[in-house]
């Protein structure tokens, strides 16, 4: 059973994890930008491969990484030490998108494919 | 391979936790690994990082750290591959293995630790670490924090292993990102890894063995039940690898983690205790730090007292939501009441008593029942366990006096070790000389009973 909202998840996937990668070009210190990369570049790999054609199941599983990865940009963003000094409000965007794009996902598999909420 | 049970499964406590799990409700291999790392994961182990490092360099901790979680996950692998292959909790195990009655002393033991002691220190040891990030609120009032980490810790664990899974689900990767950048962020803080390194050579006092105790001791009895997590595993592999591996991948990472932190900081501890929401504060982690503490509280906390209550269930005939209820209000009631204080002389020594009972269950089921005798465990509804395994408990009880009168290594395992070792030849004795272990009840109608 193929589904059709992986397209949505995906393209979410892409942009938001690019939003997140932006802040490195303002950026000196490393530690910040192995935190943009790190979690900003698996969003974007992950969005282009489920551009194809995808089960319910992957989907879930695409949904859960967003989820997550947005929980964990917003949660180091309010920290002095992990926030960005000049470009701080793209990672907010790339957190809420994330987050927002990801519980419409798992919402999704659970109520119109039956899925159960964890893989 | 998983068994096949033959009875009918009725499940009447809730949760299964006097049933073994149906075959349709077992769970993948991601959902165990991350649960049982969520079940290490927690604030007390993030500490023993900044307590190897209070005695010893950065090199030896990560040593001791490893060592010592890996001595855990050999010891989790056959314990919890019997849950994996019967979906029984440990409490059914228990009977197999020590008799009804003598499963019952185990379990009544385990539920008031886990279920009651260790939750009232975990919900007081949270409200300690919100109070250092707000002192002046009404969350720096101890008994106001541990009121609220307790009720929500009870809530969350009367919804089930669905629950508990679905909060490690979220809980386990946000620590581990959060744990994972908190020690980038020390050797950066610290000028680099080799200036890491030089501050942490300051640090002497604590043997290699010394620290290796302190991490296996720390972690042990929750290695003992993690058959009530590797139950729902699909299979004897599943719940034995996956369990141990999650068990022992995040306890490593979290005391590595922990112990850079601490190095870096340079914080003073609250007593022997390292400080751990103010090492947070000083690398600049902010309410980031309040999340990892949080969330390692509540996870480690809800899987505590929904493990004692599945312990309890297989007993009584009572809903497991309810006991939940009951346990985790006494277990606040302890941590408001300061009374958790006095509980720690007692967790220390039931820590030594209580692992050789898992080395007579190791010895039993892995050694006497399946490469003696080549047969199985069973749990059929209604089947007749025996009564009491007296070489079971006389073991048990010698291994933990042995034990303590040793002076190498870490007491808990070293009375595992003795435990299953003496359990081993003295059962084969017995079953040479054909003299019965298992206490019965004569004339007992039962279709089959357990032959010692």
């Amino acid at each position: 059973m193929k589904v059709k909202e992986n397209h949505f998840i995906g393209i979410s996937g892409i942009v938001f994890g690019i939003c997140n990668m932006v802040p490195c070009i303002n950026e000196q210190k490393w530690t910040l930008i192995i935190y943009f990369i790190t979690l900003g570049l698996p969003e974007v790999i992950v969005g282009v491969i489920g551009q194809k054609d995808i089960n319910p199941k992957s989907l879930r599983s695409m949904s859960w990484l967003s989820t997550i990865l947005g929980m964990v940009i917003l949660s180091l963003n309010v920290s002095p030490y992990y926030h960005s000094t000049t470009m701080s409000y793209m990672n907010y965007i790339a957190a809420f998108g994330l987050i927002i794009s990801g519980l419409y996902g798992i919402f999704t598999c659970s109520k119109k494919y039956g899925l159960e909420l964890i893989p | 391979m998983s068994v096949e049970t033959k009875q009918t499964t009725v499940d009447k406590s809730g949760d299964f936790s006097r049933s073994a799990i149906p075959a349709d409700q077992r769970q993948s291999s991601v959902s165990i690994f991350v649960t049982t790392a969520g079940w290490v994961i927690c604030l007390s182990t993030i500490l023993a990082g900044g307590v190897l490092v209070g005695g010893m360099d950065l090199g030896k901790a990560s040593i001791a750290a490893i060592v010592g979680m890996l001595i855990l996950a050999l010891i989790a692998a056959p314990i919890a591959g019997i849950g994996g292959r019967h979906g029984v909790p440990t409490a059914m195990i228990a009977k197999s293995a020590l008799g009804s009655k003598g499963a019952l002393i185990f379990i009544a033991i385990v539920a008031f630790m886990n279920g009651i002691g260790w939750f009232a220190y975990q919900a007081a040891f949270m409200a300690m670490a919100v109070k250092e990030l707000f002192p002046n609120t009404i969350f720096g009032n101890l008994a106001v924090g541990s009121t609220i980490g307790g009720i929500i810790m009870t809530i969350l664990a009367i919804f089930g292993f669905k629950g508990v899974t679905i909060l490690c689900f979220i809980a386990v990767p946000m620590i581990v990102s959060l744990s994972f950048f908190g020690g980038i962020a020390a050797i950066e803080v610290s000028g680099g890894m080799s200036e890491l390194m030089k501050i942490s050579s300051a640090a002497t006092g604590m043997t290699m063995g010394a620290g290796i105790t302190a991490v296996v001791g720390g972690a042990i009895m929750g290695c003992m039940m993690l058959s009530d997590v590797a139950r729902f595993g699909k299979n004897e592999k599943v719940g034995s690898i996956s369990a141990s591996l999650g068990y022992m991948i995040g306890g490593v990472f979290c005391i590595v983690a922990g112990a850079l932190m601490a190095v870096a900081a340079n914080v003073d501890s609250i007593g022997t205790t390292p400080n751990l929401p103010k090492v947070m504060a000083a690398l600049g982690l902010g309410a980031g730090a309040l999340v990892v503490l949080v969330l390692a509280q509540l996870t480690t906390n809800t899987t505590n007292v929904y493990s004692a209550a599945v312990s309890i269930g297989s007993w009584v005939n009572i809903k497991q939501r309810y006991i939940v209820l009951i346990l985790g209000a006494a277990g606040t009631a302890l941590a408001v009441f300061d009374i958790y204080a006095y509980f720690i002389p007692i967790l220390n020594f039931i820590g030594t008593a209580v692992p050789p009972v898992a080395g007579v269950i190791i010895a039993d089921y892995w050694i006497i029942t399946r490469a003696v005798k080549k047969s199985d465990y069973s749990f059929e509804e209604g089947k007749y366990y025996g009564e009491f395994n007296w070489l079971g408990w006389a073991v048990a009880i010698v291994s933990a006096v042995i034990a303590s009168k040793i002076n190498f290594f870490a007491t808990s395992f070293n009375s595992l070790v003795i435990g299953f070792i003496l359990y081993t030849i003295l059962a084969l004795i017995c079953n040479t000389c054909n003299v019965s272990y298992m206490i019965k009840v004569k004339n007992t109608n039962v279709e089959e009973i357990k032959e010692a």
